[in-house]
């Protein structure tokens, strides 16, 4: 038994790799190549002002919301995507730059920022290959002067150079490298964390688990340790989000120190934190739960302060108040499929959130009309006839269908009547299926060990015991095939 | 042990004898095997072929056996069931009540031609039939417009539609009840006392001690 | 003559039940009249000594007799089916008649004969196209000879056969609604020969019986009982007893193998998925003893039906038609096109039962929007919704409205039927499950007493332990049960096995 054990976990996790690794490459690299184009449209203006949202951030990750938003949001496509071109140039991407124009040339053709500006790309090009080149030929007299301390630095440098230029891959490479040479816990942290922000600009989310949890089991000072919580937490919630474990989403974002403030703003803020986490705990955990682990949870209050509206959406929730609740996050949405993680996952959490609230809804009742309930959850069709043509309805029957609710919907009266529970007739209609399912499992085994002890096992056809033995049998066969087998040719119809 | 041998009088005698459909069932099955060995060729042999067959068919019908009864039609001689005029009444009959098409199975009781000796176990299959029915509509219908019961049970439905009385009065002597507001009947079903049987008792404590036994 | 037929009378099952005369004697009695009529001269009148004897009371004298006159026909005649064989003629007539009423005990003396005369009648059933005929003859007499009929031999597989081809399906079921738990064992048990009663005893079980060679049956391969449990499963299907059914070719798709799957189990596996689906509306999990790789083996052979189940199962009506016209040529081949054309009611019935699981009232024209292509008029609705109700495969009310049109409400009801008969139908089925699990039960304990009594596991047991220390623990309680007796049989069974 025990040699198995390593053997199911490996295929496990190989698959677990796989698809996170699926999820991830489909996520940011899919988006930041722009093969197939946003897959997402938002029409709705957001409730954010761009200039103001994006002030938060630093880092590549600017660009990537911008051109994000400048791709997805008809309102807001031609503000974001000058300030993608703006934000691109200022830096020595040239490949980004390149693409951001060319989303401008498409929304805009006549706008003059949206013809790429050669000069200043072949310029750049020219200054990059030099730099690379120069950083190479350092590395590489480190190296011949064998001091681990220059070699793990002119790795860095080399690093930092390929992220800036958007060469992700030979960053990571570069910085994986830099492992060797550490000698200090400090360097090991700070070359995890590099890795880790890169893995989750690659959207590399197995990668960003593995080395969270390396960086957490490093043995290294108090204040340290608690100097990287913050970061450790998000980036580790992130990855699960971007998995779809939004429980443990939840949990990892619900531990983040409020001292993260605004230190880790190369990939997400405070606000972030808050809006993430309280989303995921939305669609994971019951009322009991919210109540207890997030709204008295005193150290994640500081980050729903900075996110009012999903303070306010979970204590609705809290208080059976599902259509204030959903209202808030309707809201929200435009913002929220603006956002370059939650995007993916704002339509299922949402339904998650929604399909929770109508089964609180149902607890307390035994029928519940189905007109209240479509007011409640969805107020547009209410007008409506409440008919298998409502797609309220029609969610309902999808929500029954698939188990989530224990209700059956009643067309004559219009009401959904929760299902009553017979326990004595269940009890004993579970036991005759086990007795029946004893029985023939029984029967099957001794069969099976009647069949092995009288020699009778099937063998493969060439290997007959003998021959005199066989002939008769065939032609049993044979006549079988000839007559038997149409007994049931047309057995249905008369 | 040995039954008298098949033939006319002894299968009129078979059928006023019989207490039962059961039984009829029971003894005409004793009879397959003799009548494995007529020959459908004879003239007067495949005569009494028919009649017996025909019989046994409605034997089966009579104890609700409609799997049997077209299996059964499988194992007559087949060049007797592709000519024999009563026989293909059968399969016509058969093919009505497989696929519940209520008014042809009426229809071919009533106006297919049947043969003198056959007709006692034709009308009593009617009957059989249409109380079957009224116990079948009794349960699954808890209102039910008349003119849709009379197609049911073989009455005219034309008549029944505009609810005379004489439609009515027949179905509300069951104990159904008539909506004169509404234009419906609701029937009240018909509660089959299932058959008592003591041994079960006994039985049932016996599984449990077994199922006890099983587990220590 | 008369000396002849006095001496062929002397023993007779009426006078032993009078004299009540011992076991051992009754059995030399028997073993001698054997011995006579064998070495006797074959030149007897076997017509007058046929009609001389009484078959329930000399049942022995009888059958042999009646063999010597066939085998005497047959080479007379050169042909293996003489005329006066043949249904309806003399031989045949005495034959049902022997097998009507021929004694159990007795024929013990003589199985080999008594299946001899079963295949024969079989066989001149079938020659002469009334295959019928044979079906009642053989299963009174299996049924006479053993009345629990548990364990496999080749006359159940004759019978079977003959009750397909005759399609005298419910006549099969007295046999195979007893559950087959044994297989006659080629090697004899070197315990057995130590709690050896006379043959003739009521102690003998018919197992150990029909296991040896007492020639009730011809020895069988492992494709008779797949081919057995195989038509079994075929009555089963034909009488629409898809449970039973599918258990049966549940055992079909578990049998042991050894290196490869055969035909009949493949045939088998096509024919489960298919049943599967009639009875349950969906592919029920395969029985957990069948080992992974044999599993794979079989879906890759059986592709097209499982393309099917999925179409059904996702309830994919258009998907369904077209994947059972596609295969068309597959369900012909496979001779499957009964039960695939049985799939489209089944379909139905089962999105009904789905409907009934969503609502609990709806209207008949809400029925076709949310199952049917709107083609469906809810008139035609309402009257497949009413045959699967008044069938009773439906647990629903119809409920005519008045003023709406000719709309008709359809409830489902989720109330439990009224107590007293709920009980009582359960008292029933519990009733009913308990039977089979004590046959089950005591076919297990059976079969391990039998394995734990084994050559195998006494030479085990042998080499595991040292017979001096422990004889007198371990030892002696196996053999214990066995005889009662002590130890002094160990070195036989230990000669036994090293032959």
């Amino acid at each position: 038994m025990d040699y198995m054990q390593p053997d199911a976990f490996d295929t496990a996790s190989s698959q677990n790799a796989g698809q996170a690794a699926g999820v991830g490459s489909a996520d940011l690299e899919n988006m930041s190549l722009n093969v197939t184009g946003p897959l997402v449209k938002v029409d709705d203006p957001p409730k954010f002002e761009l200039e103001s949202y994006i002030a938060n951030y630093t880092g590549r990750t600017r660009f990537n919301r911008l051109f994000l938003i400048g791709t997805c949001s008809t309102y807001l496509s031609v503000e974001a995507l000058k300030a993608a071109v703006a934000e691109a140039k200022s830096g020595r991407d040239v490949t980004r730059y390149e693409r951001a124009v060319r989303a401008l040339a498409e929304v805009t053709p006549n706008d003059p920022e949206a013809i790429p500006d050669t000069n200043w790309a072949d310029r750049m090009k020219k200054s990059v290959k030099a730099e690379t080149d120069r950083l190479e030929h350092e590395l590489r007299g480190y190296k011949n002067n064998l001091i681990k301390e220059s070699i793990r630095m002119g790795n860095e440098d080399l690093g930092q150079h390929y992220s800036q230029i958007g060469d992700l891959s030979s960053a990571s490479k570069a910085f994986q490298r830099m492992r060797d040479f550490c000698t200090t816990p400090t360097h090991i942290a700070s070359m995890l964390l590099k890795i880790i922000n890169l893995s989750i600009e690659r959207g590399d989310w197995l990668n960003v688990q593995s080395n969270v949890i390396r960086l957490r089991n490093l043995q290294s000072k108090q204040e340290e340790q608690a100097k990287n919580q913050p970061k450790m937490s998000a980036a580790l919630g992130l990855s699960q989000l971007h998995s779809g474990s939004y429980l443990d989403a939840a949990n990892s974002f619900l531990g983040t120190d409020p001292s993260l403030g605004d230190s880790y703003n190369e990939v997400l803020t405070s606000n972030d934190v808050a809006v993430y986490g309280g989303l995921c705990a939305l669609a994971s955990m019951d009322r009991n739960d919210l109540q207890r682990r997030v709204l008295d949870n005193n150290s994640f209050r500081n980050f729903l302060e900075l996110e009012p509206q999903i303070r306010r959406a979970i204590s609705f929730f809290c208080n059976s108040k599902f259509r204030p609740c959903l209202e808030i996050l309707e809201a929200y949405q435009a913002d929220y499929l603006l956002d370059v993680h939650l995007q993916r996952h704002v339509h299922t959490l949402y339904s998650r959130i929604r399909t929770k609230s109508i089964q609180q809804y149902l607890l307390p009742y035994s029928r519940v009309t189905l007109e209240s309930m479509t007011k409640m959850f969805a107020p547009a069709a209410s007008a409506l006839p409440t008919n298998t043509t409502s797609p309220f309805v029609q969610e309902l029957i999808g929500l029954i269908q698939d188990g989530t609710l224990d209700a059956r919907i009643d067309l004559e009266k219009n009401v959904l009547v929760t299902n009553q529970v017979h326990l004595r007739k269940e009890v004993q209609e579970s036991i005759i299926n086990n007795l029946e399912e004893y029985t023939r499992e029984a029967h099957l085994r001794v069969l099976r060990a009647n069949i092995i002890q009288a020699g009778l096992e099937v063998r493969a056809d060439d290997r007959k015991p003998s021959r005199e033995e066989r002939k008769p049998h065939d032609d049993r066969g044979k006549a079988s095939e000839g007559g038997l087998w149409n007994v049931f040719s047309r057995a249905s119809g008369v | 042990m040995d039954l008298p041998p098949l033939s006319q009088q002894q299968l009129a005698a078979i059928v006023t004898s019989a207490s039962t459909p059961a039984e009829l069932y029971r003894t005409l099955s004793d009879y397959e095997a003799e009548a494995c060995l007529l020959s459908s060729q004879d003239s007067n042999q495949a005569e009494l072929l028919s009649l017996y067959y025909s019989t046994f068919f409605f034997s089966h019908l009579l104890t609700d056996q409609i799997y049997e009864a077209r299996i059964s039609t499988k194992r007559m001689p087949q060049g007797l069931l592709q000519h024999d005029p009563s026989l293909q009444n059968c399969l016509n009959l058969l093919r009505a009540v497989w696929q519940r098409k209520y008014e042809q199975v009426y229809q071919v009781l009533r106006e297919l031609p049947w043969s003198d000796p056959l007709k006692p176990i034709v009308q009593s299959y009617e009957a059989y039939f249409q109380e079957k029915t009224l116990k079948e509509i009794s349960k699954a219908y808890e209102a039910i417009r008349p003119a849709a019961a009379a197609t049911y049970l073989g009455l005219d439905p034309v008549t029944a539609a505009q609810a005379d009385s004489t439609t009515v009065q027949k179905l509300t002597a069951y104990g159904w009840t008539w909506d004169q507001e509404t234009g419906l009947l609701h029937p009240k079903p018909v509660v089959e006392d299932p058959q008592k049987d003591d041994r079960l008792y006994n039985e049932l404590s016996e599984v449990m001690a077994l199922i006890g036994n099983r587990r220590s | 003559m008369a000396e002849l037929l006095s001496h062929v009378t002397s023993v007779s099952s009426r006078l032993r039940s009078v004299d009540k005369i011992s076991d051992d004697r009754y059995d030399c009695q028997l073993r001698d009249l054997v011995t006579y009529i064998k070495q006797s001269d074959k030149n007897f009148d076997s017509e007058y000594l046929l009609n001389n004897l009484n078959p329930s009371h000399h049942t022995l004298s009888y059958l042999l007799m009646l063999n010597f006159k066939i085998k005497y026909l047959q080479n007379k005649r050169r042909t293996v089916l003489p005329e006066e064989l043949k249904p309806g003629n003399d031989l045949w007539v005495k034959a049902v008649l022997f097998f009507r009423t021929f004694d159990p005990i007795q024929v013990r003396y003589a199985g080999g004969e008594w299946r001899q005369l079963i295949e024969i009648i079989g066989q001149a059933a079938e020659a002469t196209a009334k295959p019928f005929l044979a079906v009642q003859v053989i299963r009174d007499a299996m049924l006479r000879l053993d009345p629990s009929s548990g364990i496999l031999t080749s006359v159940h597989i004759i019978f079977l056969r003959l009750s397909l081809l005759s399609r005298s399906y419910s006549y099969a079921l007295p046999v195979i609604g007893k559950p087959v738990i044994w297989f006659p064992t080629g090697s004899v048990q070197a315990y057995k020969k130590y709690i050896e009663q006379p043959l003739c005893s009521e102690l003998v079980s018919m197992d150990s019986l029909l296991s040896d060679s007492f020639g009730f049956s011809a020895k069988l391969t492992y494709r008779d009982h797949t081919q057995y449990f195989l038509y079994g499963a075929m009555v089963y299907m034909a009488l629409k007893e898809w449970d039973k059914s599918l258990h049966w070719l549940s055992i079909v798709i578990s049998s042991p193998v050894n290196d490869s799957v055969s035909k009949i189990m493949v045939e088998a596996y096509k024919k489960w998925v298919l049943v599967s689906l009639l009875g349950h509306g969906k592919l029920v999990t395969a029985p957990k003893i069948i080992s992974s790789h044999v599993l794979k083996v079989f879906q890759s052979l059986a592709k097209p039906y499982l393309s099917l189940s999925e179409a059904f199962e996702r309830n994919d009506l258009q998907r369904l038609r077209l994947e059972a016209d596609v295969g068309q040529s597959i369900w012909r081949h496979d001779n499957n096109e009964g039960l695939v054309s049985q799939l489209f009611h089944a379909h139905k019935s089962f999105l009904f039962l789905k409907l009934g699981r969503t609502f609990s009232a709806l209207t008949a024209a809400d029925v076709a929007q949310q199952a049917f292509t709107p083609l469906d008029s809810s008139s035609k609705i309402e009257e497949f919704v009413a045959a699967l109700v008044m069938s009773g495969s439906l647990r629903a009310t119809l409920v005519h409205l008045h003023g709406r049109g000719n709309g008709t409400m359809l409830h489902f009801s989720r109330l439990p039927e009224p107590y007293i008969t709920r009980e009582r139908c359960m008292r029933t089925q519990l009733a009913k499950e308990g039977r089979a699990l004590e046959i089950i039960t005591n076919g297990a304990d059976q079969c391990s007493n039998e394995l734990m009594m084994g050559n195998e596991n006494l030479q085990l047991v042998s080499k595991n332990q040292k017979w001096p220390d422990t004889l007198g623990k371990d030892g002696c309680n196996i053999i214990g049960e066995a005889d009662g007796g002590g130890y002094e049989i160990d070195e036989d069974i230990m000669g036994d096995n090293s032959k």
